[in-house]
């Protein structure tokens, strides 16, 4: 039977529980910082990449803890992250030609 | 979702298939056995492509006879051809519906959706599908999705009418032109039940290749169209999504106001309502952030097939088999990164041009290297000329012709001149339309017996092969002198510019090319229905192949093999392997001694599989060597 | 393909067929490519946000508004300026449910029926929560300030619909209802995968099965959902 590929499963670590009640608090902390830094700091361009880099660290510890990956085969990491460096690529670029729009209006 | 898990479970009576009592219902209708989709996304696909083809041929009459009456359009497209006049707005209309089929309906559905359900869990020795179930609902959705297009046809003010690629604000704003009307809407409709379909096969075809691989089928022992396919899926399911939010927005502004893709449009041309704050530039980068990997995904499967046919039928094994997949690779990551060379001069930022540009040159490398590998494949093999192989060496020519105009156009400069002319008519037709068409008829060709249990006719596939072959260059080499000399695309008619009163004779020779093309099909499609019928029963394997789908028996069972499925020991190509007794040792064959499928048949013996003769002159072996010595990484 | 020999013998099981790469059932994998393919969806919508919002950089006649003006009311509190406060309680909800996910895909790998099924209802609950938050959002930014603005034809506008709005841009309001519209569209299907899964449980089916993988690939949706949210919160609120 070639579907025993059911029974396979990556085993979560023991103190599975702990973790993720520690995920938990650092989201929420993240969370307060972000809203508290929104208040501090002025308007600027670093501002607004310190919360993208805050948002980015948020998403590491859901995807890593939450959906469990960083307790899977290292290839599934690769198979899933690697493409979002396309986003990112179409991201930038279109951010390039937004600023441009607001130029030739 | 609680479908799919029921599927796990009826994974498990598969060992007793054919113990299954199956209605005309479950057997023909909705089934999930991948076999029976592949062929339900053939016939759909034909059928569409008739459609397309006959569009296409309305309006190659007008562009030859613009001044002529044919009284049977009056027939059949009624009010549309009134007194035998093609009435031009639904000359625009032909040409988009015709894009649009032949790009998504038949060249995406029709050739990825037919190849990859059929040879996937043939070729990676599963019993079917990871899921079965979302197989057929991927069926299904490309059914009604063909269907909402086809109902567009009929819709007051005909069916969209803005091109195959929907700029905006002729798609935004419902009142622009006839066909910005409810044709429109269908049409969107229709793109996005089609993305459904793309999304959910492409989720089973990627799922299956890396999960369901029988044993001993390592990555590098994949036949190259498994390769083609899985990054055809990974293609399709990164940029298809792109489309739906570009849609989604798309449909926002044309039924509930708001304006994403509109600038400045005053409220009396917007339905009401000022439009102001978006671009339709966005637009553009959304749709081409699909629109180009697009073409890859029409491209590559027709790639695969063409690598599988002419390595069997000139009985040697693949060129640089590794060289192959890193070529497939590199085209998948660089088609995501050169979606703005569709938009040189539509007031895209010039700086983003030059990025475009570059990434858009480099493309032609990985493109070479496929080439330059199939050529030395065919070089000096056994060649066993079938219809199959006929039309992969047709795709082979035909990327060639059409990939170089490709560089000219890749050059922001030139494409100022170039840009929405004949001349990028004639590229992506050769490149995309003809080559993937050809690529598609070859792997018709060659498993239709896997298909069918039947032969098909070779006489007829000959003649359809050299009336095609040839009117495809008559149609599409002309143009590009048309294009250099600016006649632009998607005119109903040229007579008011006298600079192109010299091209009415070529115009009236590429329709007549273009109609002998389409009496070509007809051999086809005839030879096709007829071989179904009446065909000569076939041998297991045919082609004396080396792939697994040839070790299935002819008689098509639920499950594929009765019994285990075969363990693989080999890579797909060993033909004419020096010493062995006959010249092709199918997969699952093992070498003396050697009972791990995991472990390396005797290795050594490649050095000299490329040259199929043993007398190979010393000269051949140098030049492959260098060859190799070029490409680095070609299969040691 | 000689060289391959040199890799050890665990590595050449993994690619070498016949089980999964990554050790996980199908299904699951499944799952994360849609997964993948729908973080696409997202970015595109956010892609458009990115380029309209640079497309207003440096426009004076009808600036981009500043989040803290838009979305500063919160329930029971009428006229206090309380910016953000109220889109942090809804990603805190948000969050909390995933929390409460999680631990039901934990209780299902110890086959704790009843903890699964506990867990799963907070989870629901939480997602109701959730959208019923983003109701009350969508209204206030509806209805928008007594004060409304004035629109250059002596028009004087209150709240946003996806034409206009008193805040700033048409674009402005037209991506809010669109990006948050289509989350709310998910966490929607979360809840509504989320019930069936949860009446399963109950039920037993996944007690009988001997697994409940079913619950970890809804699980995984939901924290997709939550992930989403994590970006919206950040280009929507924050920047
Ligand atoms: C050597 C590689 C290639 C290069 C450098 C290239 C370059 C280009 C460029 C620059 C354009 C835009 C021309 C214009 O609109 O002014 C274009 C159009 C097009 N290309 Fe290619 N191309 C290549 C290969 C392909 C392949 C392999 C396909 C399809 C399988 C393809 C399909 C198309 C299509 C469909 C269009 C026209 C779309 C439209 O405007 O309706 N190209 N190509
Ligand atoms: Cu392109």
């Amino acid at each position: 039977m070639e579907h025993t590929e059911h029974l396979e499963h990556t085993e979560p670590p023991k103190d599975m529980k702990a973790q993720i009640w520690k995920t938990f608090w650092i989201l929420l902390g993240f969370t307060i910082v972000d809203i508290g830094l929104y208040f501090i700091l002025p308007s600027n361009m670093g501002k607004n990449i310190l919360f993208i880099f805050l948002g980015v660290v948020k998403a590491y510890f859901i995807v890593g803890v939450f959906m469990h990956m960083k307790f899977e085969r290292k290839w599934l990491p690769y198979l899933i992250v690697t493409p979002m460096v396309l986003v990112i690529y179409l991201i930038t670029l279109m951010i390039i030609e937004g600023g441009y729009t607001s130029f030739v209006r | 979702m609680s479908n799919q898990h029921s599927h796990n479970d009826d994974h498990g009576h598969h060992d007793a298939h054919g113990h299954h009592e199956e209605t005309f219902i479950s057997k023909y209708v909705f089934s999930m056995d991948h076999k029976m989709i592949a062929k339900q996304f053939l016939i759909t696909g034909i059928i569409m492509g008739t459609l397309g083809m006959a569009m296409s041929l309305i309006f190659r009459l007008q562009l030859a006879f613009p001044d002529m009456k044919f009284p049977f359009l009056e027939t059949i497209l009624g009010h549309w051809g009134k007194d035998g006049k093609l009435d031009p707005n639904f000359y625009l209309a032909l040409i988009t519906i015709h894009g649009t089929i032949m790009v998504f309906y038949v060249l995406t559905a029709g050739l990825s959706g037919t190849f990859s359900n059929l040879l996937i869990p043939l070729q990676v020795g599963a019993r079917d599908m990871a899921s079965p179930f979302l197989n057929m609902l991927s069926y299904w959705f490309f059914f009604m999705s063909s269907c909402v297009l086809c109902v567009s046809l009929f819709v007051e003010g005909g069916p969209a009418s803005a091109g195959w690629t929907v700029y905006p604000p002729l798609s935004a704003l419902p009142k622009a032109i006839p066909g910005s009307g409810t044709g429109m809407t269908l049409w969107l409709v229709a793109i996005i039940l089609f993305i459904a379909s793309a999304l959910l096969g492409g989720v089973n075809y990627i799922t299956t290749v890396l999960n369901m691989r029988t044993k001993g089928m390592k990555m590098t022992r994949l036949p190259l169209t498994i390769w083609a396919f899985l990054i055809t899926a990974v293609l399709g399911l990164l940029s298809f999504p792109v489309l739906l939010g570009a849609g989604l927005l798309l449909i926002f502004d044309r039924s509930f106001g708001t304006s994403f893709y509109l600038a400045d449009i005053p409220a009396d041309l917007a339905g009401g309502i000022e439009r102001v704050g978006g671009s339709p530039i966005l637009y553009q980068h959304l749709f081409w952030f699909l629109g180009h990997p697009e073409v890859y995904i029409i491209l590559l499967p027709a790639l695969g097939i063409t690598s599988e046919v002419i390595a069997t039928q000139s009985r040697k094994p693949i060129f640089g088999y590794r060289a192959m997949i890193g070529s497939i690779l590199a085209i998948a990551v660089l088609s995501f990164i050169v979606w703005g060379h569709h938009m040189f001069i539509t007031g895209m930022n010039p700086f983003l041009g030059s990025v475009f540009v570059l990434g858009t040159l480099i493309i032609a490398v990985p493109s070479a290297v496929k080439t330059f590998n199939y050529i030395a494949t065919l070089w000096k093999g056994n060649l066993h000329l079938t219809p199959a192989l006929l039309f992969a060496i047709g795709l082979v020519s035909f990327f060639i012709s059409g990939g170089l105009t490709g560089l000219f156009l890749g050059n922001a400069a030139l494409d100022i001149n170039l840009h929405d002319t004949y001349f990028v008519v004639a590229h992506f037709h050769l490149v995309m339309g003809s080559a993937a068409i050809f690529g598609m008829m070859s792997g018709i060709y060659h498993w239709f017996p896997k298909m069918f249990g039947k032969m098909m006719n070779n006489t007829l596939g000959y003649a359809h092969f050299w009336l095609t072959f040839i009117s495809a260059y008559c149609v599409f080499f002309p143009m590009h002198f048309m294009g250099l000399a600016g006649v632009p695309r998607r005119y109903y008619a040229n007579t008011a510019y006298d600079q192109f009163n010299v091209f009415v004779d070529m115009n009236i020779f590429i329709t007549i090319a273009a109609i002998v093309g389409g009496i070509a099909q007809l051999f086809f499609i005839y030879n096709f229905f007829n071989s179904i019928i009446r065909g000569k029963k076939t041998v297991q394997n045919p082609w004396k192949s080396n792939t697994l789908e040839w070790t299935a028996p002819v008689e098509k069972i639920h499950g594929n093999w009765p019994g285990e499925i075969p363990h693989v020991y080999r890579w797909a190509y060993d033909y004419s392997k020096p010493g062995a007794d006959d010249d092709f040792i199918p997969q699952n064959i093992p070498d003396e001694g050697q009972t791990d499928p995991l472990d390396e048949p005797n290795a050594t013996v490649f050095e000299h599989s490329h040259s199929h003769s043993p007398e190979a002159s010393q000269k051949e072996v140098v030049m492959f060597s260098g060859l190799k010595k070029l490409f680095g990484f070609a299969k040691s | 393909m000689s060289n391959a020999t040199t890799l050890t013998a665990e590595k050449k099981g993994i690619w070498g067929g016949g089980r999964s790469p990554f050790s996980v059932s199908y299904g699951k994998l499944m799952m994360w490519v849609f997964l993948l393919s729908d973080a696409f969806t997202f970015s595109s919508l956010l892609v458009a946000y990115g380029f309209i919002r640079y497309s207003f950089h440096g426009n004076t006649v009808t600036p981009w508004p500043s989040p803290d003006h838009v979305f500063n009311h919160f329930p029971f509190l009428h006229g206090m300026h309380l910016p953000l406060m109220f889109v942090s309680l809804m990603t805190f909800i948000l969050i909390f449910s995933s929390v409460t996910m999680v631990l039901a895909v934990e209780a299902g790998h110890r086959m704790a029926k009843k903890e699964v099924a506990n867990y799963m209802l907070l989870t629901i609950l939480g997602g109701i929560g959730f959208l019923s938050c983003q109701a009350w959002e969508w209204t206030q930014f509806i209805t928008g300030t007594h004060e409304g603005k004035e629109l250059f034809n002596g028009i004087i506008m209150h709240g946003a619909n996806l034409h206009s709005n008193e805040y700033g841009p048409t674009a402005f309001g037209d991506l809010f209802f669109i990006v948050t519209g289509f989350h709310g569209f998910h966490v929607f299907s979360g809840v509504m995968i989320n019930i069936t899964i949860y009446l399963n449980v109950v039920a037993g089916t996944y007690e009988k099965r001997g697994h409940y993988e079913m619950v970890e690939k809804v699980g995984l949706y939901w924290h997709f959902v939550d992930l989403v949210w994590v970006f919206v919160f950040t280009f929507y609120y924050l920047i």
